[in-house]
């Protein structure tokens, strides 16, 4: 018997179940669904950015604020505290030429105007200094005084004025 | 030029339209073509549940993919090589996933051949796939259309949009260039 030597011949497909057509037709829905999600979250995808990048400004903003709204230190202040008095005496000794008279006096009585006012900031307003003077008062009532108080003009001539 | 069919130029129509046109269009895309496409997948696979999942991805790439389809081919090429493009993706994931590859079989050998006889199903399956890949992208279409999805020419014809003719001199040329490249490698 002459022998069969096509490879094809000696070869058999197995079979294997092809769906039917429910199949293929709830396969195309779900193509179809799938699609319309994704068109959909392509859609809302600008959306969710600006609403990120609007929440990512809001949140500079408020964190940035604190920063700008700090004051600053007056470093001039600063770098008069750290001199002390005995520097700053031997300073303008040194240097007291430099200084204009004029300046200086306006200075002395600004610091004395500033000093009478905190002063009386420090005084009750309803609190009033009285100076006694014996200028309205006569002789007489000076005598009246003396006698109903029963005292001696002499013992005070003794103890006070010799 | 265009390489379509009159009902497939029909079909890309109503895909490229929006709302239910479109609906419809991919339907009967996938009525018309879908079980050829689980037929070769599963060839390349071996396994129904790989085939599932792949059909699938590939129906969701020609959905949104179809601008891009130029026309110079038929609809049903352009479907092919994405399909098998697809396949050969999932496959090499998969291998890297789990480090083993596919090694079911499509074939059973029928005792009576020199050179076939004394191999196993699994190892003239491999052959078989390497030679398929070896050929010509033409031959290659034409050889599963015609063996692995037993079409008739006139069939075959009117998919791809060749003459009966020229099909069976693919097909010829296919057959003989498979069955040397898997007797080289058995004889050796």
């Amino acid at each position: 018997m002459k022998e069969n030597n096509d490879l094809f011949d000696h070869l058999k497909k197995k079979e294997f179940t092809i769906p039917d057509t429910a199949y293929f037709n709830s396969l195309a829905d779900k193509v179809i669904l799938e699609n319309q999600v994704k068109k959909k979250t392509f859609v809302m995808r600008p959306v969710i950015w600006i609403t990120a990048a609007a929440a990512i400004i809001i949140l500079a903003i408020i964190i940035v604020k604190p920063t700008t709204s700090y004051v600053q230190p007056d470093f001039t202040q600063l770098a008069f505290n750290d001199i002390s008095s005995t520097e700053a005496e031997n300073y303008i000794n040194a240097n007291l030429n430099d200084f204009e008279i004029d300046l200086i006096e306006e200075l002395i009585i600004s610091d004395n105007a500033i000093q009478e006012n905190s002063d009386t900031t420090k005084t009750q307003p309803n609190e009033v200094k009285q100076t006694v003077t014996f200028d309205n008062i006569s002789k007489e009532d000076i005598l009246n005084y003396f006698e109903n108080e029963n005292i001696d003009i002499e013992d005070l001539e003794e103890e006070s004025f010799i | 030029m265009t390489n379509s069919h009159p009902e497939d130029i029909e079909i890309i129509n109503m895909l490229v339209q929006d709302g239910k046109n479109s609906d419809i269009g991919f339907k009967t895309l996938v009525m018309k073509y879908g079980e050829s496409l689980f037929r070769q997948i599963h060839f390349m696979t071996k396994n129904k549940t790989y085939t599932d999942d792949i059909l699938q991805n590939v129906f969701i790439k020609v959905y949104e993919n179809l601008s891009s389809f130029k026309q110079e081919s038929s609809l049903y090429t352009w479907l092919y090589r994405i399909a098998r493009n697809e396949t050969l993706n999932f496959l090499e994931k998969e291998k890297r996933r789990t480090g083993v590859k596919v090694e079911d079989h499509y074939f059973e050998i029928i005792a009576g051949h020199s050179v076939l006889d004394g191999n196993t199903s699994e190892r003239i399956s491999e052959l078989l796939d390497q030679a398929i890949e070896s050929l010509p992208e033409k031959q290659k279409l034409v050889f599963k259309l015609k063996y692995l999805e037993d079409l008739k020419y006139s069939e075959i014809a009117e998919k791809l949009k060749m003459s009966e003719g020229g099909l069976k001199a693919n097909f010829h040329h296919a057959k003989q260039k498979i069955e040397d490249f898997i007797l080289a490698r058995l004889n050796h």
